[in-house]
């Protein structure tokens, strides 16, 4: 299977895949340093909180009584040290777990391409990646941002992340049964 | 284990190697070896065939019940 164009350009999106996380962290770092030498810098950055991630979700907000809008309190440069720092590293822990996951999928995939693909290390993968979304779906499912004059906090159930975890432990089973098979299948003469 | 593979045994009646015995039943060494230690969980009839017409034996010569 070293000539499929499927599992080669998996292989390459992953890769890709890999680097704009890895981008998208150094992004984060220098904002969130940046943010702490000049936050006039960032007058214009507001927070969107309106996107849907497809799951039930509550949704509590607050403000000063002498504002008016709540678009005037979610500001970059209006947010608290503590949510910064707070924000800072769950964003650094979501992206360091996307870019795990994205590693054990590229395992399994250059597995298959050697033609190993019933073996222990992909089920250990499949459960990894289970775990490593596990944590994902729970780094998503809650937040707090305090701003100066107000905050923001809201809990949701990530039914999509959840449902890949499910999948993939169940694939970890399927892989499991699928190297039974094929001890025996080798040790048939 | 309570099936015992005497291939062994034959192979020495029948003064004939290891190494030709897998190239006349088309199987690699390492699979004759596994077959031969015991270590193989099951047997192909198409093997088991082939293995008796060039040793010129019964299935029965090759493997044996033993009670644990």
């Amino acid at each position: 299977m070293t000539k499929n164009v499927l599992l080669k350009m998996t292989i390459a999106i992953c890769n890709i895949l890999r680097g704009f996380l890895v981008f998208s962290f150094l992004g984060l770092t220098v904002v969130f340093i940046y943010l702490q030498i000049d936050k006039s810098y960032f007058d214009k950055g507001t927070f969107n909180f309106e996107t849907n991630s497809g799951g039930y979700s509550l949704i509590y907000k607050w403000k000063d009584k002498s504002v008016e809008d709540y678009s005037q309190i979610y500001k970059l440069n209006k947010i608290k040290m503590t949510s910064l720092y707070r924000m800072y590293l769950k964003l650094t822990g979501i992206l360091v777990v996307l870019f795990l996951c994205v590693k054990e999928f590229s395992k399994v995939i250059k597995s298959v391409k050697q033609v190993e693909t019933f073996g222990l290390g992909n089920v250990k993968s499949f459960r990894r990646l289970g775990v490593f979304i596990l944590i994902y779906a729970f780094l998503t499912s809650y937040y707090y941002i305090g701003f100066e004059q107000g905050g923001i906090s809201k809990l949701s159930i990530p039914f999509v992340p959840l449902f890949l975890v499910l999948l993939s432990f169940v694939m970890a089973e399927i892989f499991k049964e699928g190297v039974l098979l094929k001890q025996e299948n080798d040790l048939t003469i | 284990m309570s099936i015992v593979v005497n291939l062994d045994v034959v192979l020495a009646q029948r003064k004939i190697k290891s190494k030709d015995l897998a190239e006349i039943i088309g199987i690699t060494e390492a699979n004759l070896s596994i077959l031969k230690s015991g270590k193989a969980k099951a047997i192909r009839f198409s093997t088991l065939e082939a293995i008796c017409k060039a040793l010129e034996c019964q299935p029965s010569d090759i493997l044996e019940y033993v009670e644990d």
